[in-house]
């Protein structure tokens, strides 16, 4: 192996203890590179090491990584990548979740590749890195500001406009450690899952502001990286499978997952688009184009994905906010019942200002709204407030609520599953969650069982193999019966390890949706290094074991994997009408331990397994 | 054969074939709203006939439907049969039936 790392990494990992104001850097090996990459490959790793079973998400001596990777800075579209790795608030266990921008580009270029953050802070503190001038200052003029003042203050204190700085903050929501606070920066990016806001807000750093950097970067093999980004940028264009994706991200998702009975309507209490709603506009072109609009790429990206829009009408008439995803589309408004995209447009952008996931979000309020529909929550609980599908004024007022623990906002500040557990009696039995304690990407899984399975058996907060991208070239069919149990399981087991690769090179994962050979063919450009489709598939499979391995020793068992009793119900009406998951539950679950090799008794990888992934060091310690 | 961009009704001995939102852009739509197709139905007729006829006539269509090596359906597009997913209550080989209704919409691509 080379004694030298390759020169598209910026060489090292910025360590920073908050409880001594002591921040030093840490040098990657050659091995540690090739070994680990970078993002969540880093990130699981360091929480294997470093943070014991005692040390729960809210123990200073918690780790909170923000992770870039080897190919972030560079010149491949969607090159800005923040992954973040911790034990996270919802489930007590690992997290990993994503976010773009520019936040990737930028630390890179200061010299940095990772950030760790250790310890708790005597007193509110923001991260400044500028080159090497790293410092904790200050943050008690941020308090009380949401991501985009926070943001927008650092830019007047340290004079400083658009791309030249990056924010990553956790808004007021990360400050009161709501249980689902999130990590938001550049205008609109988010990594969302898992609480990990909340970790960023207990160790009382307010933000991190990353000066773009002047450092440069170097890659083996300019030529080859050049080519092979121009051919995948080329393939995201005009390949069937991406060109809508190029053109509207993620747009296309809300009348596409109707048609399949995925769109998840009113907590789950429907999956028929109500009368008077015409989804012709609701169509990608309609959501865009209903809306003055502009671009607002990432790093080096060309893709007509992420845009900032104004306010057509309303009361909010005039305002700037960011273009809804499919998931803001669907948590800030179908899972809640409104279907006035203008309304569901300005309710997004206030879930990301206020720094809660959009999912968590979605599934709380319209859990809110049925029960009080229901006479389940009273509004005395609610301090005299009224919340009806579908009023997302009120859904902002309990917004505000949730963020600084307000009244009935503090029991709702802790998330949907503990909240509805707190309320109990019948609607408990209407709040949609997982046994761990997160819950369900912005969809009804009812109709999508494979990623139902993949959000109860992730070890990251969230799905942990997501839905299949070239599942041909890791020898699964192009297409499965989505209601076959068997299928499903083999699919999501399949399949894993491919999105711990991609969440690792400090990428988009929406300019990866190309082969693996492809994406290897980059990395090896980047590295020099000679890295297959093999290693990536094996790099992935043992970051996802190791993130399994992680939970296991953090006491999430088999036993949590299931959906709640509500997210795991029968759709009444719509496409997927009678298809009972529920009923099938424990022979798909078999079927995905047999098929990634973990023990469906403890959740272990198998001792073979993990000899076979070059984990052999940890069969002493889960299996004695 | 006519291509009316909203849904009509279904004459005697025709299938509806509603192409929804993105997937017009491979029929020479906009990629928005829906085209939609009433194809005649002869004897034998399958899903997998129908959709082969129709695809027929859209070269771009064709290449993003079907897998070359295979001749199977591909993974970019998702088959409805009587807003069904494919395979619930019908394969590519069973009969169809007048007035049966398919629909094609764009794959799930997530976020």
């Amino acid at each position: 192996m080379s004694t030298t790392i390759p020169g598209c990494y910026a060489g090292k990992i910025l360590r920073v203890d908050l409880t001594n104001n002591h921040i030093w850097t840490q040098p990657w090996t050659p091995e540690m590179c090739r070994t680990l990459l970078g993002g969540v490959g880093l990130g699981a790793k360091i929480l294997w090491e470093e943070v014991p079973p005692e040390v729960h998400w809210d123990d200073p001596e918690n780790r909170l990584v923000m992770a870039t990777g080897p190919l972030a800075g560079l010149p491949a579209w969607g090159t800005g990548g923040l992954t973040v790795v911790t034990r996270g608030a919802l489930t007590n266990g690992a997290t990993n979740t994503q976010a773009n921008g520019f936040f990737g580009a930028n630390l890179k270029y200061s010299g940095y590749d990772a950030i760790v953050l250790q310890g708790r802070a005597p007193n509110w503190v923001y991260l400044y890195i500028r080159d090497d001038t790293v410092e904790l200052r200050d943050a008690s003029a941020l308090l009380g500001k949401d991501t985009w003042e926070t943001q927008q203050a650092l830019e007047q204190m340290l004079n400083l406009t658009g791309h030249q700085l990056s924010v990553y903050t956790s808004g007021i929501a990360g400050e009161n450690q709501v249980r689902f606070a999130a990590i938001h920066g550049d205008y609109g990016h988010v990594a969302s899952k898992n609480g990990c806001g909340a970790v960023m807000g207990n160790k009382r750093l307010k933000a991190v502001a990353i000066v773009r950097g002047s450092k440069s970067l170097q890659v083996t093999d300019p030529r080859g990286l050049w080519l092979a980004a121009e051919e995948i940028a080329h393939d995201l264009r005009f390949d069937p499978s991406t060109q809508s994706l190029y053109e509207y991200g993620t747009l296309p998702g809300v009348v596409g997952l109707s048609r399949l009975g995925a769109l998840p309507i009113k907590n789950y209490t429907t999956n028929v688009v109500p009368e008077g709603v015409d989804m012709d506009t609701w169509t990608a072109s309609s959501l865009r184009n209903g809306f003055d609009h502009r671009g607002h790429q990432c790093n080096a990206c060309g893709m007509h994905h992420c845009h900032t829009q104004v306010l057509s009408s309303g009361p909010h008439k005039g305002e700037i906010v960011d273009e809804p995803e499919y998931e803001g589309w669907s948590g800030a408004g179908w899972a809640t019942g409104c279907t006035n995209p203008v309304d569901v447009s300005w309710l997004n952008t206030q879930i990301d200002r206020a720094c809660v996931d959009v999912n968590e979000f979605g599934w709380l309020i319209g859990w809110v709204m049925e029960c009080q529909e229901k006479g389940y929550i009273t509004k005395e609980q609610l301090g005299g407030l009224e919340v009806k599908w579908g009023d997302a004024e009120a859904a902002n007022t309990l917004l505000q609520m949730i963020i600084r623990r307000e009244g009935f906002g503090n029991i709702l500040a802790e998330g949907v599953k503990r909240a509805s557990e707190i309320v109990g009696g019948p609607a408990a039995e209407c709040a949609i969650y997982t046994m761990k304690g997160d819950t369900p990407r912005g969809h009804d899984h009812r109709a999508r069982w494979e990623e139902m399975l993949d959000t109860c058996t992730g070890s990251g907060g969230t799905i942990d193999s997501g839905p299949p991208v070239q599942q041909t070239e890791l020898g699964q069919p192009p297409r499965i019966n989505p209601f076959d149990p068997e299928a499903v399981a083999k699919m999501v087991g399949g399949t894993r390890g491919r999105r711990h690769f991609e969440d690792s090179l400090g990428t988009c994962i929406f300019t990866t949706r190309t082969t693996l050979a492809m994406l290897c063919r980059v990395l090896s450009a980047a590295t020099g290094w000679e890295f297959t489709k093999d290693d990536a598939v094996t790099f992935g499979r043992r970051t996802a074991a190791l993130m399994r391995a992680f939970n296991v020793r953090c006491g999430i068992t088999p036993a949590l994997e299931r959906p709640s009793k509500r997210y795991g119900s029968v759709p009444v009406d719509g496409p997927a009408r009678g298809q009972d998951v529920g009923r099938n539950w424990e022979h798909m679950v078999r079927v995905w331990y047999d098929t990634v090799g973990y023990d469906p008794e403890t959740g272990k990888p198998f001792p073979a397994t993990l000899e076979e992934l070059g984990l052999a060091e940890l069969v002493p310690a889960l299996w004695g | 054969m006519a291509t009316p961009d909203v849904p009509s009704a279904t004459a005697a001995g025709q299938v509806e074939i509603e192409i929804v939102a993105w997937i017009t852009k491979f029929v020479g739509g906009d990629g928005s709203t829906r085209k939609v197709y009433h194809e005649p139905l002869k004897d034998g007729d399958t899903v997998r006939k129908v959709l082969r006829r129709l695809s027929g006539r859209f070269p771009q269509l064709h290449k993003a439907l079907w897998a070359p090596d295979t001749g199977d359906l591909a993974e970019h597009i998702e088959v409805l049969v009587n807003d069904a997913v494919l395979d619930l209550t019908h394969t590519l080989e069973s009969p169809l039936q007048t007035g049966d209704r398919l629909a094609l919409i764009g794959q799930y691509l997530g976020g």
